[in-house]
């Protein structure tokens, strides 16, 4: 028997996590994440997936692109109007295993934080596993600036993740 | 370990969340025909069928790999008993071989081998040779996709297949050689984003 499956599938189940985490941040509204991840994925396959390889860089890159043409938009600005906006922290975006794990969840606490240049080099270093070189092509920066930026942010999370578990939000229970 | 590593591995191992089936099926729908362009094949479920069909054709094979293996052995061997002992120093004529000039010459195309002896030995004229024609044909040319430049900028890429022809023509003795070599050539044409 002879069965095939769509490679854009297995394509986006391995990277469409990790693009989410990035449209998220470079969205100005969370809510925008999901649309990004979709414009941009769509926009890179159908004009390269024919090759059943797309490297990821390429959608990273659109993501941004996107994001910053969006942020000018007034149409968009219509349509983020329309929609309910739900504030959801940063670990609604990871494995559901993490919710009991008070350390982890102030770490992502803390990588909310972060500025913004920080928080993206990290995320794109951490879980898109992009190399330096990538991530500088990916954001229009120097390698140097993109270096030091990850590791300002390592050095500020070291430092703001014991204050975090102290200031832990409450939960009320009714 | 340094603390900003461990920080480094703290943040490895947190997974991102995998894209929900509600987002998958948005995007499936968005992406229209381009989603089944690309296709791959997945393993099949019942690989026992295929299993049986290779070891019964295994078992047609090995035996007449065998048979081929000793044949091929035997026409090595039997010959070498046959031969007499010196006969390394006999040309397949019946005269001796005499050994070839260690004097270099320039003019030759052979190291350790003068023009005259070459001339002697492959009954072709070293002399006389008009100049060589040469052309190139294309072959074919293949659209070999999208690729990544080392900049990090797509480009598409396409490969031409050439044949480069050379002749060479000796008047003299109404000889001709004709030299065929395939070539390839990639072109990289720069493509925007969007």
């Amino acid at each position: 028997m002879n069965l095939t499956e769509p490679i854009w599938k297995t394509w986006f189940a391995k990277h469409g996590g990790k693009l989410l985490l990035f449209a998220r941040q470079q969205a100005r509204y969370p809510d925008d994440a999901e649309d990004l991840v979709q414009e941009a994925f769509v926009r890179i396959w159908r004009l390269y997936g024919h090759t059943g390889e797309v490297s990821p860089g390429l959608v990273y890159r659109a993501i941004r692109r996107l994001a910053i043409d969006w942020a000018r938009s007034l149409d968009r600005r219509k349509i983020r109007e329309d929609k309910v906006s739900l504030d959801s922290p940063l670990s609604s975006s990871f494995d559901r295993s993490l919710e009991k794990d008070e350390r982890k969840q102030a770490l992502l606490r803390a990588v909310e934080k972060l500025p913004k240049e920080q928080g993206e080099v990290l995320t794109l270093k951490i879980w898109s596993d992009l190399t330096f070189d990538e991530i500088a092509r990916t954001l229009d920066l120097s390698l140097n600036t993109v270096a030091s930026r990850y590791r300002y942010a390592l050095q500020k999370l070291k430092d703001s993740v014991p204050r975090e578990i102290e200031d832990k939000p409450q939960t009320h229970t009714l | 370990m340094n603390e900003l590593e461990e920080i480094e591995k703290e943040l490895t191992g947190l997974t991102p969340r995998s894209p929900s089936k509600d987002f998958s099926s948005r995007v499936e729908n968005a992406l229209g025909e381009a989603g089944s362009v690309a296709m791959k094949h997945l393993p099949d479920p019942n690989p026992n069928h295929d299993r049986s069909q290779l070891s019964s054709s295994i078992r047609f094979w090995i035996p007449l790999g065998i048979a081929a293996i000793l044949v091929f052995f035997l026409s090595i061997s039997i010959p070498s008993f046959l031969e007499p002992e010196d006969s390394s120093i006999f040309s397949s004529t019946g005269f001796a071989v005499q050994p070839l000039s260690m004097v270099e010459d320039e003019d030759s195309p052979l190291h350790g081998v003068t023009s005259s002896e070459l001339e002697d030995l492959s009954g072709v004229p070293v002399e006389g040779w008009l100049d060589p024609k040469t052309q190139e044909r294309l072959i074919r040319k293949i659209d070999e996709g999208i690729v990544d430049r080392a900049t990090g900028l797509p480009a598409r890429q396409y490969r031409y297949h050439f044949i480069d022809e050379t002749l060479w023509t000796h008047p003299a003795t109404e000889t001709r050689i004709l030299s065929t070599t395939p070539r390839q050539e990639v072109y990289l044409i720069d493509l925007e984003l969007y």
